[in-house]
């Protein structure tokens, strides 16, 4: 069983079935629990698994290589505090760590400069890229949070619900009113 | 107007149904698709109007009112009244604008200025005006909590089916699958799917080489100090291996007396433990703790047992000098540091002086060897963050004082060297 996951191509699987591949990697230990602990290896082990993920995340939000890379790291350190306050198992850690990444992103955004030039180290020089970027930046907060968690972290809404504490129902309602809003930004912004 | 397109089709493939031979079963599901295709629609196209007008208060009752209406332009049809005419389009307008004349009165109504008070007293006015202009209508409406979950329940469905369609644009299949999707219902998911998918398509991408590295061991430098003060807050369980061996049986005579001592060094131990937890170098029964442990020592039997305690004793007296330390205590840090240092090497000492080499010694002196390669430098780095720096220094002296010492222990303990790497044969010709 185990070759067969290892020998598996994790990139082509949803997030779901990953956090379930990556906790049957895990032999049945509780990777959550021995990172609360702080033991270097489980932490060692965190960062492997999610570093790609979380950059590629961030990546999609930022578009540009050093900041992703910034932010990234930012967003392991800000684990390291809250790991303590983390409630549920492995299976969550991965949501756990893309609602920080957004939560730095966010704060990171309310504290740039307006009209900061995007850089050249990716694709910054997009316009449509930089639109849609813009227009879930003008998203109400929990509106914002839920598009990228389930678009571009492809989390599905139980997992969303369950580390941003909310219902599925209410989940998939704030969904249904963010894309709204989204078509109505984009609209106006001649992006679709 | 799309609206009234939609709603005059819909009309149109309700009439063409053969009244005659149409039973009531196939009826009533025409009745329900026309009030999907057109009812929706205007569901919307309300909520829309109404938040416009800065609320969305009102959707629900005007949803309710509207679809009474559609039930009876339904019946009309059937009656075999023109579309138009039976839909009551004008009226239904009329309906909406006068629905939409307390949706603005609320939504105008003073939020800050003067107090809530009378903010309430102005919605209960027009919570009992509208009452009795539209019969049916209760004050609870207007409550905006009632509302949003009233709004919620009428979107429910839509946001199942949202969902599901936001499942298959990321390839990952739903837990639930939701009924089948009325065309009105269909068309709004068609819509929201296109920035769902604009945001999908936002391009993703791998670290550069390198950059996962350096992430690591930013995480791995911070995580160290952090494991420090967490070791200091639990309790750890002794590592595994390290279980005391039953001792071999002795004479009468010596074994009452060892068997007093043992009592005693039980009981000693007891009381030790359960000073342990609380009995820091800055406790007041820390000198208590201290004799207990000499006692200990005392009757510690043979060279090995001896060496095995004080090795356990030199691991307490570094999580005390780093607990010392990290409260800012470096009169206390620096000497559990050196009582840490002097249980090593006289453990050393110990080793070194027994002749009996078996295997329990060789476990002994293993664990000697682990213990004493771990490093004391986070305690020298938090008395400089503090500004100790004369004890820092110190701690220096002391950790490169020990570094020499053990190296003749080490020599006099026989410390195995690691096996060198194997030479790579090379391949057969």
């Amino acid at each position: 069983m185990m070759a067969k996951v290892n020998a598996m191509d994790l990139s082509s699987t949803s997030e779901p079935e990953r956090e379930a591949l990556a906790h049957e990697e895990d032999g049945g230990s509780d990777l959550a629990v021995r990172a609360q602990r702080f033991e270097p290896e489980a932490l060692a082990q965190m960062h492997d698994r999610y570093f790609d993920r979380i950059y590629s995340f961030v990546y999609a939000r930022v578009g540009n290589h050093v900041e992703a890379e910034e932010v990234t790291g930012q967003v392991f350190l800000r684990a390291l505090d809250a790991l303590p306050r983390f409630r549920g198992g492995s299976e969550l850690l991965g949501p756990w760590l893309y609602k920080l990444a957004h939560e730095v992103l966010t704060t990171r955004t309310a504290n740039a400069a307006v009209g900061d030039a995007p850089e050249a180290n990716g694709d910054g020089g997009d316009a449509r890229l930089q639109g849609v970027r813009a227009a879930i930046a003008e998203l109400p907060e929990p509106q914002q949070a839920i598009v990228m968690l389930r678009l571009v972290a492809g989390l599905d809404a139980a997992q969303i619900a369950a580390v941003t504490g909310r219902r599925v129902g209410a989940v998939q309602a704030i969904q249904r009113r963010a894309l709204k809003n989204l078509r109505s930004i984009m609209g106006r912004r001649g992006l679709l | 107007m799309a609206d009234l397109e939609d709603l005059l089709q819909a009309a149109a493939w309700v009439q063409a149904l053969p009244q005659e031979v149409a039973s009531p079963w196939a009826r009533a599901r025409a009745k329900a698709a026309f009030a999907n295709r057109g009812g929706f629609k205007h569901r919307a196209w309300v909520d829309d109007q109404a938040r416009a007008g800065g609320s969305d208060l009102l959707s629900g009752m005007a949803v309710r009112a509207l679809d009474r209406r559609l039930d009876e332009a339904v019946t009309r049809l059937h009656a075999g009244e023109e579309a138009e005419k039976a839909i009551g389009l004008s009226w239904l307008l009329a309906e909406v604008q006068d629905l939409m004349k307390p949706a603005g009165l609320v939504h105008a109504l003073p939020r800050r200025g003067p107090g809530r008070a009378a903010r309430v007293a102005s919605r209960n006015t027009l919570a009992a005006q509208t009452q009795k202009r539209r019969r049916g209508w209760e004050a609870s409406h207007f409550r905006p909590g009632v509302v949003d979950s009233f709004y919620w329940l009428i979107g429910q469905g839509v946001n199942r089916h949202l969902d599901h369609a936001v499942d298959a644009l990321l390839g990952t299949p739903g837990r639930t699958r939701p009924g089948r999707m009325a065309a009105a219902v269909a068309v709004e998911v068609q819509d929201l799917m296109l920035p769902a998918t604009a945001v999908h398509d936002l391009p993703s991408t791998t670290p550069a080489p390198g950059g996962k590295v350096r992430g690591r061991n930013l995480l791995m430098a911070d995580a160290a100090q952090r494991r420090v003060a967490w070791v200091h807050r639990h309790d750890l369980p002794l590592p595994s291996g390290v279980r005391r061996r039953p001792r071999r049986s002795l004479g009468i005579g010596s074994s009452a007396v060892l068997a007093l001592l043992a009592v005693a060094a039980v009981l000693g131990g007891a009381a030790l433990a359960g000073l342990a937890g609380m009995s820091e170098p800055d406790a007041p029964l820390y000198g208590v703790k201290r004799a207990g442990e000499n006692a200990l020592l005392t009757v510690a039997g043979d060279g090995v047992s001896r060496a095995d305690l004080r090795i356990q004793l030199a691991q307490q007296r570094l999580r005390e000098a780093e607990a010392m330390a990290v409260l800012d205590k470096p009169e206390l840090a620096v000497p559990a540091l050196q009582d840490r240092f002097d249980a090593l090497r006289s453990a050393g000492a110990d080793l070194a002086s027994e002749t009996r080499r078996d295997q329990r010694w060789t476990k002994t002196r293993d664990r000697f060897l682990d213990e004493e390669s771990k490093p004391a430098s986070a305690i020298e780095v938090d008395l400089q963050r503090a500004g100790h720096n004369e004890d820092a220094d110190a701690v220096k002296q002391e950790i490169q004082q020990f570094q020499n010492d053990r190296k003749s222990i080490d020599r006099q303990l026989g410390k195995p060297q690691p096996a060198p790497s194997p030479v790579p044969s090379l391949p057969a010709q």
